[in-house]
């Protein structure tokens, strides 16, 4: 499961943000007084504080009791990032067991993976593979077509979707020139990026695709298919 | 004999008030729509709430720029 971090100032230090911001990636966002989040959130002054999946407390880590410059302590929070990030699917359905509590309501006791609740003609494990909602038949999977011209001059054609990470779900392109006969793509289809995307879905958005030679004008599409682990 | 049997019972009874007391354990974290302001980082300008992380695990530094 993928581990994001955010920071949060102290709604009196607003003026200095740029001493942050200024050599760090880190998505640093500006507590105020009408947001009072120090306050909501009944935090201490270097706290971390980890968030489940399920939008719980999960932990907190003090960096002021805490020294991150010492191994330990490295090591503790490290763990304690990793104990929270580890995928639970206790009925062994192949649906992440976070995703059924908040889609399904429970673990899939009345709606396994391959029931489609929705009727959008897509199971439950091609929803939660490629990150669409289970109980929305507006949402279903989706892929789009993608093409760019990479640092070598070589055209890159392929297509996007959304995916997850970690161990749940294996994904695999398939090729075909006539949309009929399906074949494993070859070595030239590769997964060429993934971009982290923020919408709630827990997934990332993965670009698969293969060089376009110059003169090559025959048609080729590809397609994913996912499997359970 | 009886009152040693009953200590163990109220520590444990006060234990589980005090873990369930504590704001943020059993409920969803408090909300919040805040503006990304890190030049560098992918989410700059956008609005971050905790929802955007749902799925994921997500860790808040509530640290001092000063």
């Amino acid at each position: 499961m993928n581990v994001e971090v955010v920071g949060i100032n102290r709604s009196d230090q607003s003026g200095n943000n740029h001493l942050v911001t200024g050599s760090r990636s880190l998505p640093w966002v500006q507590d105020t007084i009408d947001a009072d989040l120090w306050n909501s959130w009944n935090v201490a002054w270097r706290d971390v504080r980890i968030v489940s999946s399920q939008q719980k407390l999960a932990g907190v880590y003090n960096l002021s009791s805490n020294n991150l410059g010492l191994p330990i302590n490295r090591t503790s929070l490290k763990n304690m990032l990793l104990k929270e990030a580890i995928v639970q699917d206790l009925d062994e359905d192949g649906l992440r067991d976070d995703w059924e509590a908040l889609h399904l309501q429970e673990l899939a006791t009345t709606s396994g993976a391959n029931d489609d609740p929705d009727g959008d003609g897509y199971s439950n494990f091609a929803e939660y593979a490629f990150g669409s909602n289970p109980l929305l038949a507006t949402s279903v999977p989706e892929t789009f077509a993608w093409s760019r011209r990479d640092n070598n001059g070589d055209t890159l054609r392929g297509l996007v979707m959304r995916r997850r990470a970690g161990t749940t779900v294996d994904y695999g392109c398939q090729s075909s020139q006539d949309l009929a006969t399906w074949m494993p793509a070859d070595s030239r289809v590769q997964w060429v990026g993934l971009d982290r995307i923020f919408d709630g879905t827990g997934t990332f958005l993965a670009y698969a695709a293969s060089v376009v030679e110059p003169d090559d004008d025959t048609p080729g599409f590809l397609r994913v298919e996912a499997k359970q682990k | 004999m009886k009152r040693d049997s009953w200590k163990p019972r109220t520590l444990a009874l006060i234990t589980c008030w005090a873990m369930s007391s504590l704001p943020g354990w059993a409920e969803p974290v408090p909300s919040f729509a805040l503006e990304d302001l890190s030049p560098r980082s992918v989410r700059y300008g956008q609005m971050i709430s905790p929802e955007d992380y749902r799925l994921q695990i997500c860790a808040y530094y509530f640290g001092s720029a000063g």
